[in-house]
């Protein structure tokens, strides 16, 4: 049973950041009432709400449980834990977030403060997620996050795509829900408790299996696990490319962190085969999610496949944690999740950068060929994105899995990691298949209309040389012609971070892999 | 900063230069990157210098690196990788001068992408530390997957994703047996740890080392490559522009080689003992094999390519054979391999600037318009065939020396290889440079220029020196070839006394450890 706070200010300041990325929220919808014709800089107000977060979160980095989570009756639990996916869900949110205003005004949409203000709301509902130590409070950040996400993925009203995304993953989305609140309440039905850290002494029903069941059906619902991925490749294809970076990022972090809470807090102590069922899934998506990515010639397309197969990577972690309860599944996990965020945002904002018109031009084979010459910083960049999330050394993507297969040797699980290491294999197949586009292939001139109705034959017809003599016609231009300096101070941000993150080494006050695994070790003891 | 991190960064520290460089001077971009392999050569000949005898590694450097998984920034070099590294920066000058005319598109990137494959083969030479050696190991696959795929020819794009995928294979399979390895160590010791050093004193029970060691096999007999997983090798080396094969060849493949001599024999010095036989027949029948289809090939670089799984199938002999002439004759012929094969390569290249074919049958009496080139020509191609005064007979006697001591019957079948080889390349020869100059396009080729000359010269030279006086070579090779001998006869002889008395020591280590009664 949960106690009835007392409000005093040290309850207040554990719940400060949350409140400030909410109210940084209003800010936005109030000035855009105030500001008229006047443009307002959105995504630097959006970007210094989310910085006060996250110097407040940080302050709590190793404070210990004090008072006031006791106060809260364990529904909040600010340690470590929290405080490490918290500043990655905020780091993310302002790299995604980054891109977003140029987006817009190429998508010619106004109401960018509408977006932001959404965006925010979702990041508050991560927040909460990721803090919450008992399952009515994650059911509600769950929500919370997902209702802003849902109107997100439709923002682009003028396409077809997007109200589609949006739509399915609404109806999913709140199927997936439902199923989360059964378990909640068959949970709370057999224990007669929701808080997590009680739930792990309660005695064990099969009302409480099932309910546990239904509960993490919902999460992999939520992480995009097969066989709960449908929704993926939709979703993320036909939301606006900034969402997309959005939701294939924090969402996940902040799903996956509830999950290992979840996890380690009661599900792995009951008597299930919590561990077989984990790694069996884990294979499946990863198996899933690869040999789908394989045959995609649409860049989202193949990078939210890419990130099904990712999540199934992540569970080979989870599937560790469960089966040995050491924390080097966890740790492994969330230097994962570190990794993805960088290497995810930075491809996806490589999209962006890309695409014409804001969502044209992503059949990769064709419409990027020979790009790396006109854009040879996003050429580099994508290729070492597409390495990382190859697992190629030397990025982080190749550090991330190296951990999470080291505990899953550990953990005494081989064969899930042949599995893997042939997942891997394939993934590099049609990762490579980008590089080759933007490098190997000669340049296309465009001429809409005429190129679209020649179907396969134009490839032919308008490669090489004589390419270049075709009478050339006027397309959108992508937005890496125009002046997108933020779009492009973003690529090289993730573009450092996921290099430095797979070879960097302590250099003074630059943290390299060693210390950040200390960080991640220091937030995975918050669960024992 | 050390000797050998600087030749192992100094490569990349001139890419980093040619990146910066305004665009459009092309010329300026050739010589910076001759520039910066030379200076990294005269850094490698420095190496070789203040080369002292005496066993272990020396020149050793010694990091922290990411010091949670107890991976080190470890480097040193002993009388294996010695001559590696100084192959490796006597060929690179050669093959950036070999491509001087050769590449014309996105010149500064083709040098950028060389000088880090540079960097990535040093470091590949050099590591000590498994994980380092693991990354070094990758990244050398990156340039040269660009090298073929941007540069290269017509199905250049085919060729790069086999050439990545195969490797990519290998090297994750490579990868969960460093882990399972370092995981058993640290279980026996306590200590987690990357050096390979510590490492070799890891005991591993049979049964899993075999299949460790078949992990690391793998990896390695991809690269090297022995048959049959050495189909990747023809497509990657005819689609790749010269330096890319000259490199391929001459480097690369060594990096293969390398991995059994440093890697996978004296971690598992038992588990290879006891799989012997298997890895005395696949050398052979790569010698054999690879010398029959090359003879039936009208590509010359498909012939020369085909060549290499041959003659790297003598390595492999001289390796397995494992006593001090083969391994010494292995080292030797890697090494002449690395010439001979590099030297072929720009050579063919130097043909196809001229008339943009392959085809042997395009061919015909070049000896008449082009003498210096014929000559050129013959004295390598004896070289590859082993004549004796040449560098090529050095390594092909002591392999097949030490192969007749260990394995009589297979030695015996190994050395038809020496006479197909013969076949092959002298029938092409014929085809090539002698008989009738009967095709107009042949007669008025122009022979070597100065700056072909610039890059043959050397390499003849060399083949020359190392066939007649192969002393200095050998003998700062005798005292590491000479540790890991007695290292892997040590751990073969424990392992046969463990066989007759158990338990042995670290059994009963373990069990202490594991019933926590610990006699401390």
């Amino acid at each position: 049973m949960i106690t009835v706070p007392a409000w005093n200010s040290e309850v207040w300041m554990l719940l400060a950041p949350m409140v400030v990325v909410c109210l940084t929220a209003v800010l936005q919808l109030t000035l855009d009432l105030m500001a008229g014709e006047r443009r307002v800089p959105s995504a630097w107000i959006s970007i210094g709400g989310l910085a006060i977060a996250g110097v407040l979160v940080l302050g709590r980095w190793e404070a210990p449980l004090g008072q006031a989570e006791r106060a809260l009756g364990g529904a909040i639990r600010i340690d470590n834990l929290t405080v490490f996916l918290t500043v990655l869900i905020l780091g993310g949110a302002a790299l995604a977030l980054a891109t977003a205003d140029g987006y817009l005004d190429q998508a010619k949409r106004g109401q960018r403060p509408e977006f932001h203000a959404l965006a925010l709301f979702a990041v508050t509902g991560m927040m909460l997620l990721v803090a919450a130590g008992e399952l009515m409070t994650l059911f509600l950040a769950l929500e919370l996050l997902s209702f802003p996400t849902y109107v997100l993925c439709a923002f682009r009203r003028d396409q077809l795509k997007s109200s589609e995304s949006a739509l399915k993953y609404f109806v999913l989305g709140s199927f997936a829900s439902s199923i989360f609140l059964y378990g909640v309440a068959l949970i709370w039905g057999s224990t007669g408790t929701t808080v997590i850290s009680s739930l792990a002494a309660a005695p064990e029903s099969s009302l409480l299996h099932l309910g546990t069941l239904l509960l993490v059906v919902g999460f992999l619902f939520k992480i995009g696990a097969a066989p709960f991925h449908m929704w993926v490749p939709d979703v993320y294809e036909g939301a606006p490319t900034p969402v997309t970076a959005f939701m294939a990022t924090t969402v996940k972090v902040a799903a996956f962190g509830a999950f290992i809470r979840v996890l380690v807090g009661f599900v792995v102590t009951q008597s299930m085969p919590t561990a077989t069922a984990l790694a069996v899934i884990a294979g499946l998506t990863m198996i899933v999610g690869n040999l789908s990515a394989l045959t995609q010639d649409n860049i989202k397309r193949m990078l939210a496949f890419s990130s099904v197969a990712h999540a199934g990577y992540m569970l080979v972690g989870l599937a560790a944690v469960a089966r040995s309860g050491w924390d080097t599944g966890a740790v492994a996990v969330l230097y994962y999740l570190a990794a993805y965020v960088f290497m995810n945002i930075g491809a996806f904002t490589v999209v962006t950068l890309l695409s014409r018109s804001a969502e044209g031009e992503l059949q990769f084979d064709r419409d990027w060929s020979g790009s790396a010459r006109r854009y040879p910083f996003l050429g580099i960049a994508m290729t070492i994105f597409m390495l990382g999330l190859g697992g190629i050394p030397p990025t982080a993507g190749f550090f991330g899995k190296y951990s999470l297969f080291k505990a899953a040797i550990d953990a005494g699980m081989m064969p899930l990691v042949l599995v893997a290491i042939l997942n891997s294999l394939v993934s590099v197949y049609y990762y490579l298949r980008v590089v080759v586009a933007m490098y190997m292939r000669t340049e296309r001139t465009v001429i809409p209309g005429v190129l679209e109705s020649l179907a396969p034959a134009r490839a032919h017809v308008l490669q090489g040389p004589g390419a270049m003599a075709a009478e050339e016609m006027v397309a959108p231009p992508r937005m890496a012609d125009g002046r997108a300096w933020m779009a492009n101070a973003v690529v090289a941000i993730c573009l450092f971070a996921t290099l430095w993150l797979g070879i960097g080494a302590n250099l003074g006050a630059l943290p390299g892999v060693s210390r950040v695994i200390d960080w991640a070790e220091l937030a995975a003891s918050a669960l024992r | 900063m050390g000797l050998l991190s600087s030749i192992v960064f100094l490569p990349t520290v001139f890419a980093l230069a040619l990146l910066l460089m305004p665009r459009g001077n092309d010329r300026a971009v050739r010589v910076l990157a001759l520039v910066g392999m030379l200076v990294d050569f005269a850094a490698a000949l420095v190496l070789l210098a203040r080369f002292g005898t005496g066993s272990g590694m020396q020149f050793v450097e010694r990091v922290p690196w990411i010091e949670h998984f107890g991976i080190e920034y470890h480097l040193g070099v002993d009388g294996i990788s010695l001559w590696l590294v100084v192959l490796t920066g006597f060929i690179a000058p050669l093959a950036v001068l070999g491509s001087w005319k050769g590449i014309s598109e996105r010149v500064r990137e083709f040098h950028v992408l060389l000088l880090l494959l540079q960097t990535g083969m040093m470091g590949v030479f050099m590591s000590l530390d498994l994980f380092l050696f693991y990354i070094f190991w990758e990244i050398t696959l990156i340039p040269m997957y660009f090298l073929v795929g941007i540069w290269g020819h017509e199905r250049r794009l085919y060729a790069a994703i086999k050439f990545f995928v195969y490797t990519m294979a290998g090297s994750l399979l490579m990868l969960v047996a460093i882990l399972a390895l370092v995981l058993q160590h640290q279980q026996q010791t306590g200590e987690y740890t990357f050096n390979v050093l510590r490492l070799y004193e890891t005991h591993v029970p049979q049964s899993q080392a075999l299949w460790y060691f078949g992990a690391f096999a793998v990896a390695f007999a991809i690269k090297v490559p022995m048959w049959p997983l050495h189909t990747w090798l023809p497509d990657a080396h005819v689609e790749a522009p010269t330096a890319g094969s000259v490199i391929l060849a001459a480097i690369l493949l060594k990096m293969g080689c390398y991995g059994f001599l440093r890697f996978a024999i004296p971690l598992f010095p038992e588990a290879a003992m006891a799989i012997l036989p298997v890895l005395f027949i696949l050398p052979v029948v790569g010698i054999v094999y690879g010398a029959l289809v090359a003879m039936v090939q009208p590509d010359l670089k498909k012939l020369v390519a085909y060549s290499s799984v041959s003659h790297l199938g003598f390595v492999m002999l001289g390796l397995f054979a494992f006593n001090r002439q083969g391994l010494e004759g292995a080292l030797y012929q890697m090494i002449n391999h690395g010439l001979s094969t590099g030297a072929l390569f720009l050579m063919v290249g130097m043909l196809y600037e001229r008339r943009h074919t392959r085809q042997i049958a395009a061919f015909g009496g070049l000896a008449q318009s082009m003498p210096v080139y014929s000559t050129v020509f013959v004295i390598v191609m004896l070289s590859s065939i082993g004549l004796p005064g040449l560098n090529g007979f050095v390594g092909e006697f002591l392999i097949l020396l030490g192969a007749f001591h260990e394995a009589r019957p297979y030695a015996i079948v190994a050395t038809t290889g020496v006479i197909l080889g013969a076949v092959y390349m002298l029938w092409a020869t014929q085809r090539v440079l002698f008989g009738k100059l009967d095709k107009d396009e042949n007669r008025n080729l122009p022979d070597l220029g100065r700056r072909e000359l610039a890059v043959l010269v050397p390499l003849v030279v060399m083949i020359l020196v190392m066939g007649v006086y192969p002393k200095p070579f050998l003998s700062r090779m005798h005292d590491a070839v000479g540790d890991l001998m007695a290292h892997v006869e040590s751990r073969v002889e424990n392992q046969r006394r463990a066989d007759l008395a158990p338990p042995a020591p670290w059994d009963v280590a373990r069990q202490v450890d594991a019933t926590g009664k610990g006699a401390r």
